[in-house]
């Protein structure tokens, strides 16, 4: 039985489609993000769930309750919601103190002083910012101000908890550190939570599910691990850890490998997902991390690199120093190859293997 | 409602809230605002509009529809001479006006000018003082017996000015509206982006060609605000007008008005309707097409951003006479004839002929606080200002709220309706106001308290409060109040335990502006005061009128005293600072 369902929401600015037929489930006690570039549509469904923004269509139901129906002309205010959001900017109140400001969702649901100080005093200690009770938002770090944004939200227990881009205003350091806290917080309280990022990382780390969006569509739903391994477009497998796309014309296909061949001649096998044909343009997406270099002859190196192991032949055409290694682009039929390797290379000349089932295939040819 | 919402975006400060209930508190409390902002202007407008088709006055039950009153009004040669000179009046004051304050306002926030400050404090200062003093104090020293007058007359022969006419009265208004120019002009010169004009500057321009092409057209929107304010100010000025040409013969529109409020006989209602109706008709043009301007001029509004203080125009050798000639404009318009009030409140009469000291006296003030009646004038004044203003900041705060952070489904109609008294002269205010009283039964009660002075100021000051306090909710973040909507908050508890708590010292400038030009109105009142109401400016007309100057004079002075200690007190204690 789903906590939060939304069924074919749309949401019409003019003549842009901002929303276009948006439809997920979200189960009890799961952390679902809505991934994808900025534009993408992330912040107006979270804004629609939460009843700050107003769909022009579809549905979205909480267990049995309708917050909103297009069609019925049903909106449920805001405030009538019971979602918990916290906002990218925070949003705390610069006039109350941090006590102050845990307290007000108490208050409004008319709960009595000395109840209200014992809920507050509990999570305030929770998100570890009890010592800060009598400050102002202004005299707390970025941090910190997110912790009491966070415990602004749990304090009513909202049937929803609703996170749009929480981390996105911390430093590199304090986000990861903030990303291990939340998600071991989130699995402690079990809170149907959605977060919004534009962050790969934060999405692949934190989520049970993530919904892919680009151009108010939605591109794919899956675990983190079926979205990087099986991305369902080049897009998705450009945009969540990185990829690298070589076009070409399969040639021959045998028990479940296809035979691609490159516009320069050379060929590459793959594990083929989807039906393919003979003759068909298709894209073939190698991920950096499985290209390996290959060291000295050519059938040592196949011996080496195994039997689905590819070879490719390219030339270095920049080379950047990173740290810990090095990255460097290799032109393949015109295309470009990253890899990462510690290793120095002096030659201009690089091959490459790739095995066959890191290779993902697309039936339709992207551009370079 | 959805329409409304999509057309501002996705950014806009209101939550698309849904509409669960037909009439939930929200609801109920933003139509009751809308209500009561229709029902104000509509009290000083409807009156007039119908008394300008009724056969007879207003209350009179026999009273039935005629267009008699504007065929009659059409014929009326002493109507249409006021309302020429009105014009002439308005249209020289606002070229005079618009020049000086936008030379000053470029000179002041652009230049390195020496004491720019004191400058500008100088010309801010009149904006807070009722045109009423600085025109007794023109009169008292450049009138055609006036210190000034007399001093040149004697020292050259003849004097070079006349201020008992048209042109000498226009050039007058002209000044004393410069200091709304300036802080306009001023307030977006001080928000202008100095990369851009270190743009200009980097691709070769010269600094005159920078103030020429980049600056000035910067400045436009202001520019035209202030065109069309000043030019509703010179249609709508009756300090002038009465002060210098009543005594040379001319007519204006404001002034003919003024003798109908104190005529003997029972003045001609409906031609009097028709031509306010007329004169309205007039103005309310000069609105919408002044609007129709600024929306074209929105191009120009890449200035926001972060204030910064830009480098300013180096004037080189020039510095010194730049500020020489700020310093003696700013003493001749403003300085000497403060001077020349404040010594004349002191004096018996004021004369190059004899030294002042030899005519030092109390009498002006002994008059004054002998008298019960002129006591309990100053007593209104400061009452009428300081709980009348506090009433309008509280109605006018939350009307702005309903119109930057709601959804309210009427908040742009609002919003007009709200900027409408613009365009109504504070006497034809007064009038509406008076005539509706003496026309619906329950109103009348009102007649002669000081609480129907209230809802007329309240009325015509409804843009300068919604015109402070806009700004100021527009930079609170609509997080802010989406986050407490979101928490269970509905859009009235928001308003006054998140929006308006935030809002605070905003709310305190706004109360200041209100009280000042709550305590400086006088025109609104000819018309509704009565024994009990009287208010300082009316009791200054009132000496002005059977040639009391000296006590006339005193009362300015203590208007101003107050002003002054007013201003201190809340740059000290509310930390209000204007606009400085």
């Amino acid at each position: 039985m789903p906590r939060l369902s939304v069924q074919g929401l749309t949401k019409q600015f003019g003549a842009v489609r901002a929303l276009d037929g948006v439809s997920f489930d979200v189960a009890d006690g799961e952390l679902v993000t809505l991934l994808g570039p900025s534009g993408c549509g992330k912040s107006t469904t979270l804004f629609a769930i939460a009843g700050l923004d107003r769909p022009t269509g579809g549905r979205i139901l909480l267990g049995d309750r309708v917050l909103f129906d297009g069609e019925a002309g049903v909106a449920v205010a805001p405030e009538a919601r019971n979602c918990g959001l916290v906002f990218q900017s925070y949003a705390l109140w610069p006039h109350m103190t941090v006590r102050e400001n845990v307290t007000f969702p108490l208050k409004i649901r008319g709960s009595r002083a000395r109840a209200a100080t014992v809920e507050v005093d509990k999570v305030l200690e929770l998100v570890e910012m009890l010592p800060f009770a009598e400050r102002h938002p202004h005299e707390l770090s970025g941090g910190q101000q997110q912790r009491v944004a966070l415990a602004r939200t749990l304090v009513y227990q909202p049937a929803l908890l609703l996170l749009d881009e929480p981390l996105s205003n911390l430093d590199a350091k304090l986000r990861e550190r903030t990303r291990g806290w939340l998600k071991e917080l989130q699995s402690r309280l079990r809170v149907t939570t959605i977060f919004v990022t534009h962050d790969q990382t934060e999405a692949l780390s934190l989520s049970d599910r993530i919904i892919v969006l680009d151009g108010g569509r939605i591109m794919q739903i899956g675990t983190p691990q079926e979205i990087y391994r099986a991305p369902a477009t080049p897009f998705i497998a450009d945009f969540i850890g990185g990829t690298n796309f070589l076009a070409g014309t399969v040639t021959a296909l045998a028990d479940g490998q296809a035979l691609v061949a490159l516009p320069d001649g050379q060929m590459l096998s793959v594990t083929a997902a989807t039906a393919l044909a003979p003759g068909q343009q298709v894209t073939v997406s190698i991920r950096p991390q499985s290209v390996h270099l290959v060291r000295g002859v050519a059938a040592d190196a196949v011996a080496s690199a195994g039997r689905n192991a590819n070879l490719l032949h390219g030339r270095i055409v920049q080379r950047e120093f990173l740290g810990p290694c090095y990255q460097y682009s290799v032109s393949i039929a015109d295309r470009l190859v990253r890899f990462e390797t510690a290793e120095d290379l002096a030659s201009n000349d690089a091959t490459l293997a790739v095995q066959a089932e890191s290779c993902t295939v697309f039936a339709f040819e992207v551009g370079p | 409602m959805s329409a409304i919402a999509g057309a501002s975006g996705r950014k806009s400060a209101s939550p698309a809230r849904g509409a669960t209930l037909l009439l939930s508190r929200d609801r109920l409390i933003q139509f009751s605002l809308a209500a009561i902002v229709v029902l104000l202007i509509a009290t000083a407008l409807v009156p007039v509009l119908y008394q300008s088709v009724l056969a007879a006055p207003i209350y009179d039950l026999t009273r039935h529809f005629t267009l008699s009153n504007y065929l009659r009004f059409a014929r009326s040669q002493q109507l249409h001479q006021a309302i020429a000179n009105s014009f002439v009046l308005a249209i020289i004051s606002t070229l005079v006006g618009t020049a000086i304050g936008a030379l000053f306002a470029v000179t002041v926030a652009r230049t390195n000018m020496p004491g720019r400050r004191i400058a500008s404090g100088a010309m801010l200062l009149p904006l807070y003082v009722s045109h009423l003093i600085l025109s007794v104090g023109w009169f008292i020293m450049y009138g055609p017996a006036g210190y000034v007058t007399e001093l040149t007359r004697n020292a050259v022969g003849f004097v070079p000015w006349n201020l008992y006419s048209l042109v000498g009265m226009s050039v007058l208004a002209g000044i004393s509206s410069a200091p709304l120019t300036f802080i306009l002009c001023i307030g977006s010169l001080r928000l202008l982006d100095p990369s851009m004009e270190d743009a200009a500057r980097s691709v070769g321009a010269s600094p005159l060609r920078i103030l020429w092409s980049v600056t000035l057209p910067i400045i436009r929107p202001a520019l035209v605000y202030s065109v069309m304010l000043n030019f509703i100010g010179g249609l709508e000025m009756l300090s002038i007008p009465l002060i210098f040409g009543r005594p040379a013969r001319l007519n204006f529109f404001t002034s003919l008005l003024y003798s109908f409020a104190g005529a003997a006989t029972v003045p001609d209602y409906g031609l009097i309707g028709a031509g306010v109706a007329f004169f309205l008709l007039i103005i309310t043009i000069f609105v919408v097409i002044q609007g129709r301007l600024l929306r074209k001029a929105a191009r120009f509004t890449a200035i926001r951003g972060k204030a910064s203080r830009p480098k300013p125009f180096d004037l080189g050798r020039w510095r010194i006479p730049v500020a020489a000639a700020v310093y003696l404009g700013l003493l001749l318009a403003f300085g000497l004839p403060l001077v020349g009030l404040i010594l004349r409140a002191f004096v018996q009469f004021l004369t190059p002929l004899m030294s002042p000291w030899q005519l030092l006296t109390w009498d002006n003030f002994t008059m004054i606080f002998s008298s019960p009646t002129y006591v309990r004038s100053i007593r209104n004044s400061i009452v009428i200002a300081g709980f009348g203003g506090a009433l309008a900041t509280v109605l006018i705060a939350l009307v702005t709220v309903v119109i930057h952070r709601s959804d309210f489904p009427f908040r742009r109609q609002l919003e007009f309706i709200a900027l409408y008294p613009r365009a109504i002269p504070g006497i034809i205010a007064g009038l509406g106001v008076l005539w509706a009283v003496l026309w619906i039964p329950f109103l009348a009660p009102l007649h002669g308290t000081i609480w129907i002075l209230i809802i007329a100021f309240t009325m015509l000051d409804l843009p300068v409060g919604y015109g402070a306090l806009s700004p100021v909710l527009l930079q609170i973040d609509a997080d802010l109040d989406r986050s407490a909507r979101s928490m269970g908050a509905d859009w009235w508890t928001t308003c006054r335990r998140i929006v308006l708590p935030i809002a605070k010292t905003g709310l305190f400038s706004a109360y200041v502006l209100l009280f000042l030009a709550f305590f400086k109105e006088y025109a609104a009142a000819t018309f509704l005061y009565a024994h009990g109401s009287e208010i300082i400016g009316i009791s200054m007309l009132e000496f002005w009128g059977i040639g009391e100057v000296g006590p006339a004079a005193a009362l300015g002075v203590i208007q101003f005293a107050v002003t002054c200690v007013f201003i201190l007190a809340a740059q000290k204690w509310l930390g209000v600072k204007l606009h400085a």
